[in-house]
């Protein structure tokens, strides 16, 4: 394993650049997303750790060793793609053992080898299967397994669950995470589902456009995005224009205390289940104007009697026209500078 | 066509050229069922060394515009937008008459040729007779010029095509996990593209032993290709000889039968491994 570091990462193609001076230290060892909508250049980052593809500037370094120039082949970053990428000629054993024949490794050692990574992706006596027998958490399995023997420094993973049905894409997460534990690998998951970020990394980097936005925990980041553009990105949150002026910002929800003592334009963020909504005992007035049912919780459309709209998630059930008095606590209402 | 009369109708040139190969009429004067002639043929010292001229020839032909066409792909995929510009040049000499590349081969490489002239007009050579002998050779080396010129462009294209429909990823993944770039093109790149060198090297076999325009005008007078010793039996007037044109033609006919066979049979073993019960034996 190895700590990674980014400093001033860019990259542009014909003119565009797609990744803009990015700085980013993975400790030894972590589990780390890359979160980002499509387009956000979070595989191209991901590639410029590979080695596949080098950056227009900047540099990276692998435990204090820039490794910008150093090729792929000996930069022991292995990548998991999306597709699995399974050498289709290939028995399973064959897939496993292409990276330690690369190495000239003897072939009583990649036997022993292959049979042992096997065991630890649960999937022993196997090795004979050609790619297209194997189910898609297998194919998945047997790229890891092809990854994780040659024991690298840096485990990279490309959105490695999209493709997979939603049962086995929980149990697969679950997989990895205690592979990356066992391992001890240092390890990058670009992913666009945010669920899957928070479920498995210690920090997520959240990328748009090109920039790291927050790096933060799953925690932090849900709670308190640094702006408007990750919240927005995140999802479920409201937003009410307002204005802030002696550490009380004022909107159409309320009046909320905040840290900041200037006065200025502003903008409060809200998350859908930090709302609350009661039939009695409150200020701001509500009428629910729409509600979908989403299994753990219930989502409502409500129209303020003051104007404006929100939506809140509950498990409480209310029925369309049912009037509500609708709250948040101080510390659930995120501020931002209306610029 | 109806579907019961299908298979008689497809069966009936061969049931045809069968029965006038056996000598059964059409004015060669032999009648009956007969191997005879088929056992002057494969007697004869002459049709051995055709016949193994030919296959030489073809062999070579093959080996030599399957792998440089396979390495011109390579370099084509490799090349990414050039490659494209130069996959748009290859289609030239694959629609060009074969007949056109024999008379431009004679032109540039006879004795009395272009280069001859160039090498006299240079004062590397006095003579026509002093320049190397490319045509009418007993090495075949201008009727292979005639098989390369138009067939390394056509396994390159076809080679080409079926490359790029190889996800690019296996590469970034093979040296990804540690591999060269050769380990990379032996080890994925090949592998995967052999059911399709296995069907241009049996056309450009079957094209190159089947062949009797090319060898016919630029091959040596010591030996002949199968096809050019069948076309002069053929124009004897004795009906014998005739008949054991006939059975050159069967023999040629049998030996491509043959090859399509193992190569269907080559390709359904690649089918196997990759859609059966996805194990390996």
């Amino acid at each position: 394993m190895a700590r990674i570091t980014l400093v001033g990462v860019a990259k542009a193609f014909n003119d565009k650049q797609i990744l803009d001076r990015l700085d980013l230290d993975i400790k030894n060892g972590e589990l780390i997303a890359l979160l980002g909508p499509s387009g956000s250049g979070k595989t191209t980052l991901l590639k410029l750790i590979a080695g596949l593809d080098t950056p227009s500037a900047g540099r990276i370094e692998f435990d204090g060793s820039d490794v910008t120039e150093v090729s792929t082949r000996h930069r022991q970053a292995i990548i998991v793609f999306q597709d699995h990428c399974l050498f289709p000629h290939l028995t399973v054993k064959e897939n496993i053992a292409f990276g330690l024949r690369a190495r000239n490794e003897p072939r009583a050692t990649i036997d022993r080898k292959v049979d042992e990574i096997l065991e630890v992706v649960q999937l022993p006596g196997r090795q004979n299967s050609l790619p297209h027998a194997l189910s898609g958490g297998e194919k998945q399995r047997i790229a890891l397994a092809r990854a994780c023997v040659l024991k690298p420094r840096v485990l990279l993973l490309d959105e490695p669950f999209s493709n997979l049905d939603v049962n086995l894409r929980f149990s697969m997460r679950e997989f990895v995470v205690s592979l990356q534990r066992v391992l001890k690998l240092t390890c990058v998951l670009v992913t666009h589902d945010k669920e899957e970020a928070f479920v498995m990394a210690e920090r997520v980097a959240v990328l748009l456009d090109g920039r790291l936005e927050q790096v933060d925990t799953p925690e932090n980041l849900y709670d308190r995005p640094k702006n408007k553009k990750v919240a927005e990105f995140l999802g479920e949150a409201n937003f009410f224009p307002g204005v802030m002026a002696d550490g009380v910002f004022s909107c159409a929800l309320g009046s909320f205390a905040t840290p900041w003592q200037d006065t200025r334009q502003a903008v409060g963020m809200v998350r859908y289940d930090n709302v609350q909504l009661r039939r009695h005992g409150g200020i701001t007035l509500g009428k629910i104007k729409d509600k979908v049912f989403a299994g753990r919780y219930i989502f409502y459309k409500v129209a303020l009697a003051a104007g404006g709209e929100l939506m809140a998630s509950c498990k409480e059930s209310f029925t369309l026209g049912d009037a509500v008095y609708v709250s948040c606590a101080d510390h659930a209402m995120q501020v931002y500078g209306d610029s | 066509m109806k579907a019961a009369s299908k298979p008689y109708l497809l069966a009936a040139p061969l049931v045809l050229f069968l029965t006038l190969t056996f000598g059964l009429g059409l004015g060669y004067e032999i009648s009956g069922l007969t191997l005879r002639h088929f056992l002057a043929v494969l007697g004869n010292r002459d049709f051995v060394v055709s016949l193994v001229a030919t296959l030489s020839v073809a062999a070579v032909a093959t080996l030599v515009s399957n792998v440089g066409g396979a390495a011109l792909a390579f370099a084509m995929l490799k090349a990414r937008a050039g490659g494209e510009s130069v996959r748009h040049i290859l289609q030239l000499p694959v629609i060009m008459p074969h007949l056109v590349v024999t008379v431009i081969v004679f032109h540039i490489f006879a004795q009395t040729g272009v280069l001859a002239r160039l090498a006299w007009w240079l004062g590397f050579i006095d003579d026509p007779n002093q320049f190397p002998l490319l045509v009418f050779d007993h090495f075949a080396i201008g009727i292979m010029l005639v098989y390369l010129y138009k067939q390394i462009p056509f396994v390159a294209m076809v080679c080409f095509d079926s490359l790029r429909g190889i996800s690019h990823r296996f590469g970034d993944v093979g040296e990804n996990l540690g591999a060269t770039p050769w380990q990379v093109t032996t080890r994925i790149y090949l592998p995967l593209l052999k059911p399709t060198l296995m069907a241009t090297a049996l056309i450009t076999f079957a094209f190159a032993f089947g062949a009797f325009e090319v060898p016919f005008l630029l091959g040596t007078p010591l030996w002949r290709t199968l096809p050019v010793e069948a076309y002069l039996l053929h124009i004897n007037i004795d009906p014998d000889a005739q008949a054991r044109s006939m059975a050159i033609n069967v023999i040629i006919s049998a030996i491509s039968l043959g090859l399509a066979l193992v190569y269907s049979s080559a390709l359904r073993v690649v089918s196997h491994v990759r859609h059966s019960d996805g194990d390996r034996p």
